[in-house]
């Protein structure tokens, strides 16, 4: 067999086969011959010692199948991926809704102590309360808008690891793992972290101590229990 | 020896050229063809399925004198894999080479 019988013959073949790049493996061969023809071999020889050009196409045609037996379960883990995505993103999205409301909490907490320290009631909004009672209660607010800026920063953090984690999980499943895993929980400095906790036990100190204070002015300056009824709240009218 | 049972051993010998340095196909088809009794074009299809494992990455690379030649390199997960079926074979050899020897 002379070098182009050999090398149309194997073409052939492979395209029977269906191996879509036939023209790369033929330029191989190609390359073979020319090697072989430098060396002193003649046509015949090379394309003996090569073999049969079926057996090396059928050798190809063997790889092809085994990867599309690979592709066939990727497909099936991807499929099953994004369905797992799915479900995933409904609840980071509840979460995401929840860590709104906190901020929302924050912000409406820290609005209601500037104005009762502030003594601005903007609106009309607020009860009437002596002074007193009004700033105690504003520090009290605004210990409570710390409290929720603290728990929807801390929810946020846990959102977007779980985000960072769930990504890299899904980039270790379908390339074999080459990546080690990132942890679920938020990560934060050892400093960052104990500035955290510091702010939050001062915050909860403040709003205990300033809710009981506040109740105990409110109730000593109208001498009565349920101070509420005494200073006119919620269309409340003392008989 | 069949082809069935040589190909699998190919393969890791194959690996273990590359592990040297990056070489192109011919070469690889010249020093295996000269030592075990294989025809020489079964290399190449060895190489494609190392290459579609993602075993090894293929350039191309000019020489003086000729067209360029598609050069073979291992990846990270191309070592790895050599590394531990390296083993896995040379502890199955020695088995096998003592049971040989025991009967």
């Amino acid at each position: 067999m002379t070098r182009l019988e050999y090398l149309s013959q194997l073409k052939s073949e492979l395209k029977h086969n269906g191996i879509p790049d036939a023209d790369e493996i033929v330029s191989e061969y190609e390359q073979h011959f020319r090697f072989k023809l430098a060396d002193g071999f003649s046509e015949e020889e090379i394309a003996a010692k090569l073999g049969a050009p079926e057996t090396i196409a059928a050798q190809f045609t063997a790889i092809k199948s085994e990867a599309k037996r690979n592709g066939g379960r990727k497909a099936l883990l991807v499929i099953w991926l994004t369905l797992l995505g799915l479900l995933e993103g409904m609840l980071d999205l509840l979460f995401a809704g929840f860590i709104l409301a906190l901020f929302g909490g924050a912000i409406a907490a820290a609005a209601i102590g500037v104005e009762l320290i502030g003594a601005f009631n903007v609106g009309g909004l607020l009860p009437p309360m002596p002074y007193g009672g009004a700033l105690v209660f504003g520090v009290c607010f605004l210990a409570l808008a710390v409290l929720f800026f603290l728990a929807a920063y801390y929810c946020a953090a846990y959102l977007a690891q779980m985000v960072r984690a769930s990504i890299r999980w899904r980039r270790n499943v379908l390339s074999d793992g080459m990546l080690p895993p990132l942890p679920w929980s938020p990560q934060f400095e050892p400093k960052a972290r104990r500035r955290i906790r510091t702010v939050f036990l001062w915050a909860i100190m403040i709003f205990g101590i300033t809710f009981v204070l506040g109740y105990a002015v409110l109730g000593l300056s109208t001498n009565a229990w349920e101070f509420w009824h005494a200073l006119g709240w919620f269309g409340y009218v003392t008989p | 020896m069949n082809i069935q049972y040589k190909k699998g051993v190919l393969e890791l010998c194959v690996l273990a050229l590359l592990d040297q340095q990056d070489r192109y196909g011919y070469e690889i088809s010249e020093y295996l063809s000269g030592r075990i009794d294989i025809a020489d074009g079964t290399v190449y299809p060895i190489l494609r399925k190392l290459k579609s494992d993602g075993l090894v990455v293929t350039y191309l690379s000019e020489e003086s004198g000729g067209p360029p030649r598609k050069y073979y390199s291992l990846t990270s997960l191309g070592r790895k894999t050599y590394a531990s079926d390296k083993a896995e074979y040379l502890a199955f050899a020695n088995t096998v080479e003592t049971i040989l020897e025991g009967s």
